[in-house]
């Protein structure tokens, strides 16, 4: 089964009278482990269609499930506990909180999953390791280089044991070489954890390296669709 | 998110901008120093004045006029005697009821030229606790119902020769006197070999000096106080004189006095049902009460206004906090946070500043309640009065400042809460 499957989505925004159109129709299936690349140009819906697959937005039209549950009957509630359990999302400007020490901005999904103290300290501090940060776990954002905040951001996503890794041009910040350590990263994850991983990016290179690239253009897929 | 998680965020985020926070708590805690304080001002006052009728005796006496009055307004007049006083007495929670004595009498220094002349009033041994022996100036009270004793006011010590301190252990005589009784003693007297009452006089030893030529229950405008017994005995003495002049008009009402101030309005109603016109004090204070409580209500305005214009701050420091926090609250609704934990977030940062500026407007208002109290005591030693308490603090008012600061700005934050549970996460975490 697949982990992902939309049809026909739809994201329209209403503003002064004018509709603007998203999302104009896109269908696609995304498969556990999967490492998707998603380009074009600015204002193509890129960032929408990762809100959508993300639950930060809800679509206008079509269908969007995710393990089987569509998200459009959803609860808030239960949309918010979607995005708790399942989704990672990785931004371009990393979003870290700057009051927070690392390990805080780690631990930060996990109060909010509910996870108990001493439990999330030690998974934190496990996946702060893993991005290879674990003697910077007591450093704030703002004493981490561009490319290690971004792999903080990264060891957040994973913090709760997501299904869906949703990066929205994690690269765009960061220079060639730090921009291919993340890569390696974010890669790695995906194939280890049998992540579903969706890359926003503007980076040929970048793209290169995903099984598969999806082109958006107007709201519409040109190529690379289901 | 547990509590522990809720609360622990709003303190980071209170430690995050610490001028702005530290500037906000302090307005909640001078807005809950002012309501306190004023609170516990009027409190202070009234408690005080209660205190001081207590102490005189106030509250715990009723003054029985012997008058009924009818429906129409006409007053019949009713016998004030012994069976009379005796059924008072059989009353429930009446301690004592003695008809009041009221004699005008001369006093002289034997052998000296001091003197000194006015009301005599008679004191039941067992009526201390009204205020003016509270404020003796030296001595004490009286030692029995029947003791050759006498108290006098300072400016009676004075008018004796002697200063206040010095005047207890004296001796002087004593003699019923005034304009009245002279004439009608001269009269009675055969060869007018007498002058008014000077032949009755008997040598009275001064026990206590007391400040001021005033209150207590049925003592106003008194000069000297006398035992109860002792006045009773100058009183027969005199009418015995003065044939005929049992209605002189020494007694003209009486007194009850009573265990317990509670009992006051039963015992009132009882005599007043016997037919008796009644006079307490306490149902004058009764009658007062909106007085009371418009003066209440005074105070708690002025430091209400003072809360409100805390918890404009509050709301001001909440929404701008909304407003640069964005991204944060973006954020935390994108890692999974609900609806609910937004608010609850935010309710619990204005809740740390209510609970912190509540805790802290508290202290203040103990400060300033401990500084206007040492102050006061000094004015109040200076202008020759004890110390007074101008403050009532009670467990129950911190109690309720600290839940009103902190129900203030839980009320002041729910607008910008909600605006932030309203923020669009998508929209707040746009790049551009
Ligand atoms: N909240 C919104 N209100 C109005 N228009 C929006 C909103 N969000 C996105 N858009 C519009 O939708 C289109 C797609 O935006 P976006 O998904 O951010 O594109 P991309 O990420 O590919 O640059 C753009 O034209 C953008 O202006
Ligand atoms: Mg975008």
């Amino acid at each position: 089964m697949p982990l992902i499957e939309a049809a026909d989505l739809q994201r329209h925004h209403r503003t002064a009278g004018e509709t603007v159109r998203a999302l104009d129709g896109v269908s696609l299936v995304l498969e556990p482990g999967e490492h998707v690349a998603l380009t074009g140009p600015s204002g193509s819906g890129k960032s929408t269609l990762l809100n959508l697959l993300g639950g930060l937005e809800r679509p206008t039209a079509g269908r969007l499930l995710v393990a089987g549950r569509d998200l459009a009957v959803l609860s808030a509630d239960e949309l918010a506990d979607y995005r708790c359990r399942q989704v990672g999302m990785v931004f371009q400007s990393f979003q870290l909180l700057g009051r927070m020490t690392a390990l805080e901005n780690v631990v930060l999904p996990l109060r909010l999953g509910g996870v108990p103290a001493a439990e999330r300290t030690r998974r934190a501090l496990d996946l702060l390791g893993i991005v290879g940060l674990a003697a910077r776990a007591d450093h704030r954002p703002t004493q981490l280089s561009g490319g290690e905040q971004q792999r903080v951001a990264i060891a957040r996503a994973l913090a709760m044991g997501p299904s869906v890794l949703l990066a929205d041009e994690p690269t765009g910040n960061l220079d060639s070489a730090r921009a291919e350590e993340i890569m390696d990263l974010l890669a790695t994850m995906c194939r280890e954890r049998r992540l579903a991983l969706v890359v926003v990016t503007h980076d040929p290179v970048v793209a290169e390296r995903a099984e598969r690239q999806l082109r958006l253009r107007d709201g519409r897929l040109a190529g690379g669709g289901a | 998110m547990t509590a522990s998680d809720l609360w622990s965020l709003a303190w980071s985020q209170w430690r995050a901008a610490t001028l702005r926070s530290v500037l906000t708590t302090l307005g909640v805690a001078i807005g809950v120093a002012a309501f306190t304080t004023l609170f516990a001002l009027g409190r202070g006052l009234q408690d005080n004045f209660r205190d001081r009728l207590l102490r005189g005796g106030f509250l715990q006496a009723i003054t029985v006029l012997p008058f009924k009055e009818g429906e129409d307004g006409s007053q019949k007049r009713l016998p004030l005697d012994e069976k009379a006083l005796d059924r008072f007495r059989h009353l429930p929670g009446v301690r004592r009821v003695d008809r009041d004595i009221r004699l005008p009498v001369r006093a002289r220094v034997s052998g000296g030229t001091g003197k000194a002349q006015g009301i005599a009033v008679a004191m039941p041994v067992d009526a201390r606790e009204a205020a003016q022996f509270d404020e003796r100036v030296a001595g004490q009270y009286f030692t029995s119902e029947l003791a050759p004793e006498i108290i006098v006011t300072s400016a009676v010590a004075r008018g004796l020769g002697w200063a206040p301190e010095r005047a207890p252990g004296q001796v002087v005589r004593v003699a019923p006197g005034g304009a009245f009784i002279d004439r009608v003693l001269q009269v009675a007297s055969p060869f007018g070999l007498f002058s008014g009452g000077g032949s009755l006089a008997r040598e009275l030893r001064i026990v206590g000096v007391v400040a001021r030529e005033r209150v207590g229950f049925g003592s106003l405008g008194a000069a000297f106080f006398l035992p109860y017994g002792t006045a009773r005995a100058i009183e027969q003495d005199l009418l015995a004189r003065m044939p005929g002049a049992s209605r002189l008009g020494t007694s003209y009402s009486a007194s009850i006095r009573l265990e317990d101030p509670a009992v006051l309005a039963d015992v009132e109603r009882q005599v007043a049902k016997a037919g008796y016109r009644t006079v307490s004090f306490a149902s004058v204070l009764e009658r007062s009460r909106p007085l009371f409580l418009l003066v209440d209500g005074l105070l708690i305005l002025i430091g209400g206004v003072a809360l409100l214009v805390a918890s404009l701050g509050i709301a001001n420091t909440m929404i701008t906090s909304v407003l640069e926090r964005t991204r944060e609250i973006g954020l935390l609704k994108a890692l999974g946070g609900r609806d609910r934990t937004v608010m609850a977030l935010f309710l619990a940062e204005a809740a740390l500043h209510g609970l912190l500026g509540g805790v802290l407007g508290i202290l203040m208002a103990l400060g300033t309640g401990q500084a206007v109290g040492v102050l006061a005591d000094a004015w109040f030693r200076k202008m020759g009065g004890d110390p007074q308490r101008v403050f009532s603090w009670s467990p129950a008012l911190l109690l309720s400042a600290l839940l009103l600061a902190v129900g203030m700005c839980l009320l002041a934050a729910i607008y910008p809460a909600r605006r932030a549970v309203r923020l669009d996460p998508a929209r707040a975490l746009r790049h551009d």
